[in-house]
């Protein structure tokens, strides 16, 4: 194994020196930051390179499109610091914390711990990624049903850390996003369960859903006011911070990088997933944790260096398993077969000259990229702000609009996400946390089908089911978290609320003096 | 017609109940409790901020949808048929628990709003959105709803009349309520990013974007085989 890794190494940086190669590693980057940074998605930002990529040499798609992928990671985060609107699901919690230090004057230190926790991230998880591959494929045959339900019941638990002001309303949100995912054929009957329309015998389609509760939602949120971006930030700075104030969130960038590589690893979970519990890790033991959802720099770095080290995370189960590790992986997956070479854990052995490609320019020469060029982007793209603010939003609902039409040619899917976009505007006035009810939709299907199918696997004995080794250590953890996080949640909320009290005593105290 | 004008920057307490502005100003008072040993864990003491911007008779309907959400669920999972396989959940097991679990935070949530009817008067009370308006800055929910439901009319269009004539006249009509009244530039950005965003992922792209009645003319012209 340590041959196939010192190999894998080799040969992926001998790649790196086909200067034609680099080129398009190059567009591709420029590319996929571009298209995370208007907010178009990496499913569009990596669907519309695969036609392109059947004319390319096999190496040279797999390089690009993984290069991409990354680089929309990068990129997505850049809106949610500057407009508040994240490129991406897994930007949301960016968004929040990002967003509220761009408020405070501080774009540079948002921006600088954005760069520093995404970059710091990738790095790691590259050679994570090179470990995890061929050994993951060995857990085929350990990881069933049971592992599986405890690995999603942990990243649901990450919900707790997300549930705002009011725990009640989160709880529900993350009920109502559970409830939405259970529209479509039963996991292990196959009953039609909610089908209201023909639509919906398939299920809610995902991406439109949570398209709507968080892209379209924010901005039928933003339209509400209308104002220019220039009169709000007023003190705009954009110099990058001194090293200490980087050093404080390391931990988390570390800590951040290694969730991310592993739930981005876990078939179904991806980036979204692996922020949101990273961000939860990083709130439970942070000095500040009062910070956290009014601009933490900590909660920034955990998020971003877990939804970038996910990309990479997201390449095992792919190569390693043959199982797409996201829908961007899909594409991935698409670009091998029409290649002629089927992904599993036979392709190391036949094919390994993909491999490398994957590694060496599709994720560490991205990476070094980036590092070169990520921060003079990031100040260019500060000038979106001198843009009228009007015309972006406009721009970027009619860009949601077409973009969710392409998906699936079916306007359905721009009728769901209108729909859920009025759903979501709702929810997140009245403290209902879309997040959580996003994260629960894109978790449900899965934790029931596996929670089910594990039962009939173990004769429908619980004490079978939990007892299990793997099972019984992750449900533990999910445990401890659950119970750790609810209660550093509730202990915030209890500040709060007596300064709530206090607020509202001096308020009606004002209204009686003036009367 | 619906009045959307354009926003005002900020110049003290306003009240604009008629137009049926909600400002921040009139609405927004923010606490600052300098010595607030409660809320900070190290030596800062972080002032707090509130905003009376939530009402509370839509946070009270809410719960109640939700309660209703939850017996729709329940009552749907009666329906369903259970399989032949020996299953310890059932098809019917996820949607009775989630109905369940939603009926009863719908009633905790309606609960503790009635409790807290009084404590302030007036329509509004202490917010729990996720993000705040913009503070001096009049928000309209009317100017929103205006959006969605020019969204739904354009989605409506859209196969009959076809994406290039619809999305302009979509952006100008949301440009509109924004409070935009340079004609120049809402026509142009209107029609640019019209044309640009059809050409960009019908012609470059080759993705299916309906044209509506256009489409026998773009037939003929070799855009459509």
């Amino acid at each position: 194994m340590i041959d196939l890794f010192v190999n894998s190494i080799q040969q992926g940086l001998l790649m790196c020196w086909d200067p034609i190669l680099m080129l398009l590693i190059f567009a591709g980057v420029l590319w996929g930051i571009f298209a995370g940074a208007i907010t178009i998605g990496p499913n569009l930002a990596v669907g519309v390179i695969l036609p392109f990529c059947l004319t390319l040499p096999p190496t040279y798609a797999v390089g690009l499109l993984c290069a991409v992928n990354v680089a929309v990671s990068y990129g997505n985060s850049i809106p949610a610091i500057l407009i508040g609107v994240p490129g991406t699901s897994s930007a949301m919690l960016t968004s929040i914390d990002g967003y509220a230090l761009h408020r405070q004057g501080k774009t540079g230190l948002a921006l600088a711990v954005q760069y520093y926790g995404a970059l710091t991230g990738q790095m790691v998880s590259n050679f994570y990624y090179l470990f995890m591959v061929v050994p993951l494929a060995q857990l085929t045959y350990v990881f069933l049903g049971p592992e599986m339900f405890a690995l999603y019941a942990l990243g649901i638990v990450s919900i707790v850390a997300i549930t705002g002001d009011n725990l009640v309303k989160g709880l529900t949100a993350c009920a109502f996003g559970f409830a939405l995912s259970l529209a479509g054929r039963d996991p292990v009957s196959g009953v039609l369960r909610f089908d209201l329309f023909y639509d919906l015998r398939g299920g809610l389609e995902i991406t439109p859903t949570i398209m709507g509760l968080l892209v379209a939602a924010e901005l039928y949120r933003q339209f509400r006011q209308n104002f220019k971006w220039a009169e709000i930030a007023t003190k705009f700075e954009a110099k990058f911070p001194a090293f200490k104030e980087l050093w404080r969130v390391t931990p988390h960038v570390l800590a951040g990088s290694v969730i991310g590589t592993l739930v981005g690893a876990i078939p179904g979970l991806g980036g979204t997933q692996a922020a949101f519990m990273s961000y939860n890790q990083s709130k439970l033991w942070s000095k500040h944790p009062e910070e956290y959802g009014h601009g933490s720099i900590e909660g920034v770095a955990a998020n971003e260096a877990a939804q970038n080290a996910s990309q990479a995370g997201e390449m095992v189960p792919t190569f390693g398993l043959g199982i797409p590790g996201s829908s961007t992986m899909v594409f991935l997956f698409a670009a091998m077969l029409m290649n002629g070479f089927i992904p599993g854990p036979m392709l190391i052995k036949q094919a390994p000259q993909l491999l490398y490609a994957s590694w060496g320019p599709g994720l560490f020469a991205p990476t070094i990229m980036m590092i070169v060029i990520g921060w003079p982007i990031c100040r260019v793209l500060l000038k979106v702000v001198t843009i009228d603010r009007t015309l972006v939003l406009v721009g970027a609902l009619g860009l949601c609009m077409i973009g969710v039409f392409s998906l699936n040619n079916n306007i359905v899917d721009v009728y769901l996400m209108i729909f859920f976009g009025m759903v979501g505007y709702f929810m997140a006035r009245y403290g209902y946390p879309v997040a959580a009810a996003s994260i629960s939709l894109v978790l449900g299907r899965g934790f029931e089908a596996y929670l089910r199918r594990g039962l009939l696997l173990c004769d429908n004995s619980l004490w079978k089911f939990v007892s299990r080794p793997y099972t019984a250590a992750i449900l533990l953890l999910s445990l401890g978290l659950l119970i750790y996080g609810t209660w550093g949640t509730l202990k915030l909320l209890k500040r709060a609320a007596i300064t709530r009290k206090q607020y509202i005593a001096e308020h009606l105290a004002d209204q009686s003096k003036k009367k | 017609m619906i009045d959307c004008g354009p926003g005002r920057p900020r110049s003290g307490p306003q009240s604009n109940q008629k137009a049926g502005y909600k400002t921040m100003t009139e609405d927004t008072l923010a606490a600052k409790s300098g010595t607030n040993e409660n809320t900070s864990q190290g030596d800062e003491k972080k002032p707090a901020t509130f905003f009376l911007t939530m009402d509370k008779h839509v946070d009270l309907a809410l719960a109640i949808v939700l309660i209703l959400f939850g017996i729709f669920l329940c009552v749907m999972a009666s329906t369903f048929y259970m399989g032949r396989v020996d299953d310890f959940f059932t098809a019917k097991g996820m949607p009775y628990a989630t109905g369940t679990f939603l009926i009863i935070c719908g009633i905790i949530l309606t609960v503790l709003r009635l409790a807290s009817w009084s404590e302030i008067p007036g329509h509004f009370v202490v917010s729990e959105a996720v993000k705040e308006d913009e503070e001096g800055y009049p928000a309209s929910w009317k100017r929103a709803f205006a959006i969605i439901a020019a969204s739904w009319i354009a989605l409506w269009l859209w196969r009959s009349l076809g994406y290039v004539i619809v999305t302009p006249l979509f952006l100008i009509a949301v440009l509109w309520f924004m409070g935009e009244r340079k004609w120049k530039k809402i026509i142009l950005f209107s029609i640019i990013f019209g044309f640009a965003s059809w050409y960009l992922f019908s012609q470059i792209l080759n993705f299916m974007i309906p044209l509506g009645v256009l489409e026998p003319l773009a037939r003929s012209l070799g855009f459509l085989l």
